[in-house]
């Protein structure tokens, strides 16, 4: 209990720090935001009727306490760009986001673990060889060129896959897998990479000790000692990594969101950035510090369930 | 785009009274409607009614009339939820629409006919009293609507009766009408206008052929057929989804995956397309064009020889490499903004690219004591940026680059705060008012700031003529000035039309990038 709540301490200084620099950031950003509300011809005068409705001209402090208040209900604002609730955005375009990143991590640690643990278990054969392979690969390539190269063949030329059309997931299960189908694989590529050789070599290092040897002498079977006895122990790395990983996804989005034109909140933090809406780009910003430090608290937390050790300390 | 200009008045030639007399539609050709969003039923031996397209293009501020632009700024959804007063046919005929007529004897008091029994998708009747609120609201300049001008200059705008409306305007004008052909022909209903005034960008309601079912901000607007449309069996398609992408290569990515199956073309994406059987264009090299704008009212834009240097520093050749991507065919500028094609056009006047020439006027100006050091206000992402400062450079200048977004860049362009500046005009289908807008000195923009009352004159000689001679005689003018002071260098045509897919048919359509999608229909 005394370590969850030190955790949870640790989320709020985050959170905090997050958004009150973001507050301050977004003060300093050269620009204009009347021009974003009442367009491209604005007085002076109606800009100054701007700043006092929306208290533009208000201390950094005082803003941040207010959107702090306005936050914690729910409340984030309305946009600058076509005035609508940030909170009804957030609510269309958070869903997607989190759809890429869980189906990313699953596809990512899905091949870690079978390339892993085969690899482990015939050392040095074909498959360990091409998974190392693959990996380096895909670790090597940068995230957007894989997605042009993808949406290149398996949409323009194969039309297998939708280059851009999203299809929400309560309209059609099927049609939405395949529109996310190829940023899924953009996005997982390189994570994938990485956890394949992480567990590749803890688990080589587990499989290499007395236990595991005493585990073959009793017979049991090689899926049973892989999975039961190696794979589980060799996780740790591999769980610190997926942690940060699908933390960082969350925000890192915005690349693949903005190639296949995704309406996740990626897309929405950069077009709220070229916009010029610092309400928009606050809520993003505070959604993403809240997805990462919730995360990293849930790996902590993970720890223990793997090794009841890390607990008791 | 052949001939496209050449009868853009004829209406008016052709009517000695100077009336505008837009005679009654038709109206429906046929009773048949499509059924309930499935396809493939036929109006009486004409196109298919039925099916659905995707569209892509950018997001807009607003789907409220007084934010949107022209084509695919805005007009390119404005126009299918609200449609226009009026309309221009292929030849540049001004055609009836949700106003029957229009008429003037003498070009100051303009009385519009509007179609009687038209009702909002809210069930508002679309009458004078509409008419005059939207109108009203499009003047009031606290509103800021960049075609406010078009109609600031009535003095009186009333509703005689529920179907007439009455405009007295300062001066004769016989361009009038044409504002209500594009922007000005939006008309909101104004019992949802006022219900929310705020929120009425993101729930437009009109009386347009399709209506708004859902509005995605930044992703998709859904369109779907308005049941109770004027003009049936209009529209012909159920639905159409715009789907918000930015990028242009993605855009034709997405049109040759047959994932979108229309998109505004621009240089990018008719070389990203090109050669692909599947794809057509409609449109192609137009009027407008890309320019750098020089700020002629200060250093260094005030000396002639600098704003000829730089009208003589770009090769068509280069471009078309960097800029249009092939698309730009015969490379040469006869007569910009407008095509060789337009009664406007001035041809040979537009200087011919001379590099040496222009490093000797910068060399001259330089000798005078100027600094060769221009910025030069570019829009973020603009991939032109880095190529005028080449071609700048080259000649002499040493051009940096102010990048900004586009809200901030164009307020500095419209109020001259800068030494150059990229700047694009698109493509129009009458040169009224954009011209006006753009370079006269009370225009709203008059983004060269030139200051020179001969070319207000002009403007307002080719605004006001009565006749389509005396108009065209009014651009020429204008062009003579444009063309010998260099005060907007063009250096590029406007590359623009739509590509869409070959079972997508677009019907009778306008120049421009005004399209009216309730003609479209599918193989």
């Amino acid at each position: 209990m005394k370590y969850l709540l030190r955790r949870l301490g640790y989320l709020l200084v985050v959170l905090f720090a997050v958004t009150f620099l973001v507050s301050v950031m977004m003060d300093f950003i050269p620009g204009e935001p009347a021009y974003v509300i009442i367009g491209e011809n604005a007085t002076p005068a109606q800009i100054a009727q701007v700043h006092k409705e929306l208290r533009l001209d208000d201390p950094v402090v005082t803003k941040y306490v207010r959107w702090v208040g306005n936050a914690l209900h729910g409340d984030f604002g309305r946009s600058f760009r076509g005035n609508q609730p940030i909170s009804k955005q957030l609510k269309q375009r958070l869903p997607v986001t989190l759809e890429l990143v869980i189906l990313s991590q699953v596809v990512a640690l899905g091949f870690a673990f079978i390339m892993a643990s085969y690899g482990s278990y015939k050392p040095k054969g074909v498959v360990d060889g091409g998974a190392t392979f693959l990996s380096f690969g895909m670790i090597s390539t940068p995230q957007f060129v894989l997605a042009l190269v993808l949406m290149y063949i398996f949409g323009v030329k194969l039309h297998w896959f939708p280059v851009s059309n999203f299809t929400h997931i309560t309209k059609s299960l099927s049609g939405n897998l395949k529109s996310v189908a190829l940023p899924v694989l953009a996005i997982s590529a390189d994570p994938a990479g990485v956890y394949q050789r992480v567990l590749r070599s803890d688990m080589g290092r587990t499989l290499r000790e007395d236990y595991i040897t005493m585990a073959q002498a009793k017979g049991l079977s090689p899926g049973r000692i892989l999975v039961r006895h190696g794979l589980r122990p060799s996780l740790f790395s591999t769980t610190t990594l997926a942690g940060i990983t699908t933390a960082r996804l969350i925000g890192g989005s915005v690349i693949i969101e903005t190639i296949f034109s995704l309406p996740g909140i990626g897309q929405m933090l950069i077009q709220a950035i070229n916009g010029h809406d610092y309400i928009a780009v606050q809520a993003v910003v505070g959604v993403v510090a809240v997805g990462y430090v919730v995360i990293n608290t849930l790996v902590d937390l993970l720890y223990g369930v793997l090794d009841p050790r890390v607990l008791a300390k | 785009m052949k001939g496209k200009q050449a009868r853009r008045f004829a209406p008016m030639a052709a009517v000695p009274l100077l009336a505008l007399t837009v005679l009654a539609a038709c109206g429906s050709s046929g009773s048949s409607k499509a059924k309930g969003g499935t396809t493939a039923t036929t109006a009486a031996a004409g196109p298919k009614v039925g099916g659905h397209i995707t569209y892509a293009t950018a997001e807009v501020p607003s789907l409220d009339p007084l934010k949107l632009g022209e084509g695919s700024t805005g007009n390119d959804r404005g126009i299918q939820i609200y449609d226009t007063l009026l309309k221009l046919d292929a030849k540049g005929n001004i055609l009836p629409s949700m106003a029957l007529s229009m008429d003037s004897t003498d070009g100051m008091t303009w009385t519009m006919k509007l179609r009687p029994g038209v009702k909002f998708t809210d069930g508002t009747p679309y009458d004078a009293d509409a008419v005059v609120y939207n109108i009203k609201r499009q003047a009031d300049p606290a509103n800021k609507f960049a075609f406010g001008g078009n109609v600031s200059d009535a003095t009186e705008i009333t509703a005689v009766d529920p179907t007439t409306v009455k405009f007295v305007l300062k001066a004769p004008n016989g361009s009038f009408p044409l504002g209500f052909t594009t922007l000005n022909g939006l008309i909101a209903s104004p019992t949802a206008l006022k219900a929310d005034p705020t929120g009425f960008g993101n729930k437009p309601v009109g009386a347009g052929p399709f209506m708004v079912k859902e509005y995605v901000r930044d992703d998709h607007l859904e369109l779907v057929r308005n049941p109770d449309y004027w003009d049936k069996p209009k529209p012909y398609l159920d639905g159409i989804t715009v789907k918000i992408i930015q990028d242009p290569l993605v855009m034709s990515q997405a049109l040759i995956a047959n994932n979108v199956q229309a998109i505004i073309g621009t240089g990018i994406s008719l070389a990203a397309v090109k050669g692909n059987n599947d794809i057509k264009q409609i449109g192609g090299i137009d009027t407008g064009g890309e320019a750098v704008a020089i700020q002629s009212s200060k250093k260094p834009g005030n000396d002639i020889r600098f704003r000829q240097a730089i009208a003589l520093a770009f090769d068509p050749n280069v471009v078309d490499q960097v800029i249009t991507k092939g698309a730009w065919t015969d490379k040469v500028l006869l007569c910009p903004p407008f095509t060789k094609d337009s009664p406007e056009c001035l041809p040979n006047v537009w200087p011919k690219a001379d590099i040496p020439k222009a490093k000797q006027l910068i060399q001259a100006w330089l000798a005078d004591g100027n600094n060769k050091s221009v910025t030069l206000l570019a829009i973020q992402g603009n991939t032109s940026n880095e190529f005028i400062q080449q071609q700048l450079n080259a000649i002499g200048l040493d051009v940096k680059i102010n990048t900004l977004p586009t809200a901030d860049y164009v307020a500095k362009l419209n109020g001259g705060d800068f030494d150059i500046a990229w700047s694009a005009m698109t493509s129009f289908s009458s040169p009224y008012p954009k011209l006006f807008q753009y370079f006269h000195s009370k225009g709203g923009r008059a983004i060269p700031k030139a200051n020179n009352p001969d070319l207000d004159k002009a403007i307002e000689k080719a605004r006001d003529g009565l006749t389509p001679d005396a108009r065209v005689a009014g651009y020429k003018d204008f062009q003579q000035i444009m063309d010998t002071q260099y005060y907007y260098v063009w250096y590029s045509p406007y590359i623009n039309g739509l590509l869409i897919r070959n079972n997508v048919n677009v019907g009778p359509q306008a120049a421009g990038t005004n399209y009216h999608m309730a003609e479209f229909y599918l193989s």
